[in-house]
């Protein structure tokens, strides 16, 4: 199934990309796909998305406009969208 | 909505404030509680020089200003309540003289500090409504803090290169910043990529989104958070939650 990512702030950086549309398997969790994008790339994407082996709690993941709480638990939906934030304050 | 005290409109406020009075939902009553409100305003930079330009434009009746330092000349591609003749000189000084020459009716209060875990209680209790506009973390979670342990609401205003996000924490209703953010973001610089064109729109969102929780108007981005990329124009909105455990919020 695929699935649409949208980067935003030092993650977008990060990934070298704003958006991108991956392959997942039915079941896959969102953790599982941000893993699996995290590892198709080198560099510092994988090192802000997360923290041991679980996204990093600093880190706001949606799924089709609704935030996921707990990214290792919930399944992606086929077609989903998912935006990625990393945190920003600006000023 | 804010509960805060109504303040009655004289000639000149009529003549001033006349258009916005036309908006529907607005009205004379609307702006009595704009002129009855004080909005403490952390940090004058690119996003909340903004925000304090609008709010005071609005006919806001007091603005509490925090924000350290004097003016360098890379503040000025995006602080628009700084000039160039001011250089070296009080970044609140110089907002609080920008203020009043758009509003000489404005009460502005002028603090040289940055928001901190000191002075973060007694600069919020000061104010009905604050408008976090921080480029550190540790001073948002201060703020935070502060204006939840005071039932306090909090428009939270943040960008990045061309990205920026909007939202309102309505303290014991949605999430607060703890809950977004339950640790300090390691990754966050101190200084950033930013055009003033970026860090004005999320201003003029956030100095919105004040007005409308000041008076009534209008739905506010509460438990909602608008996020936007400058790059291709397009805005989203996400739904956010509370953490149970927030350590911040959790037992409001």
């Amino acid at each position: 199934m695929n699935v649409h990512l949208i980067w935003f702030g030092q993650l977008r950086d990060a990934a070298g990309a704003a958006q991108e549309t991956v392959t997942a398997e039915p079941g896959a969790t969102v953790a599982g796909v941000l893993s699996a994008a995290a590892s198709s790339r080198e560099g510092s994407l994988s090192d802000l998305l997360f923290l041991g082996d679980a996204v990093a709690p600093t880190i706001l993941v949606s799924m089709n406009d609704v935030q996921v709480t707990d990214p290792a638990a919930t399944e992606v939906q086929d077609g989903a969208t998912l935006v990625v934030m990393a945190p920003m304050s600006g000023g | 909505m804010v509960s805060g005290a109504r303040r009655a409109l004289n000639d000149d406020d009529r003549a001033t404030y006349q258009w916005q009075m036309w908006v529907p939902g607005f009205g004379e009553e609307g702006q009595e509680k704009l002129k009855g409100a004080s909005v403490l305003v952390s940090r004058v930079g690119g996003l909340g020089s903004v925000v304090a330009y609008e709010l005071a434009a609005a006919g806001v009746g007091r603005l509490i200003l925090a924000h350290a330092g004097d003016i360098k000349p890379s503040d000025l591609n995006r602080q628009l309540l700084m000039t160039h003749e001011a250089l070296g000189t009080s970044r609140v000084a110089c907002a609080g003289r920008r203020l009043k020459e758009l509003n000489p009716r404005l009460d502005v209060v002028q603090v040289a500090e940055n928001v901190s875990e000191e002075n973060a209680a007694g600069l919020v209790s000061q104010a009905d409504l604050v408008v976090d506009c921080a480029p550190l973390f540790e001073e948002r979670f201060a703020m935070n803090r502060a204006a939840v342990a005071q039932g306090k609401p909090l428009v939270d205003c943040a960008m990045y290169e061309l990205q920026a996000q909007v939202t309102t924490v309505l303290p014991g209703e949605t999430p607060c910043l703890a809950c977004l953010y339950p640790q300090q973001p390691p990754a966050w610089k101190r200084e950033f990529p930013v055009f003033g064109a970026v860090s004005g729109t999320v201003a003029c969102l956030g100095a919105m989104e004040a007005i409308k929780l000041l008076s009534g108007l209008g739905e506010s981005l509460a438990g909602r958070l608008l996020t936007m990329d400058l790059g291709t124009m397009e805005m989203r909105t996400m739904t956010i939650a509370r953490r149970s455990d927030c350590p911040v919020c959790g037992a409001v």
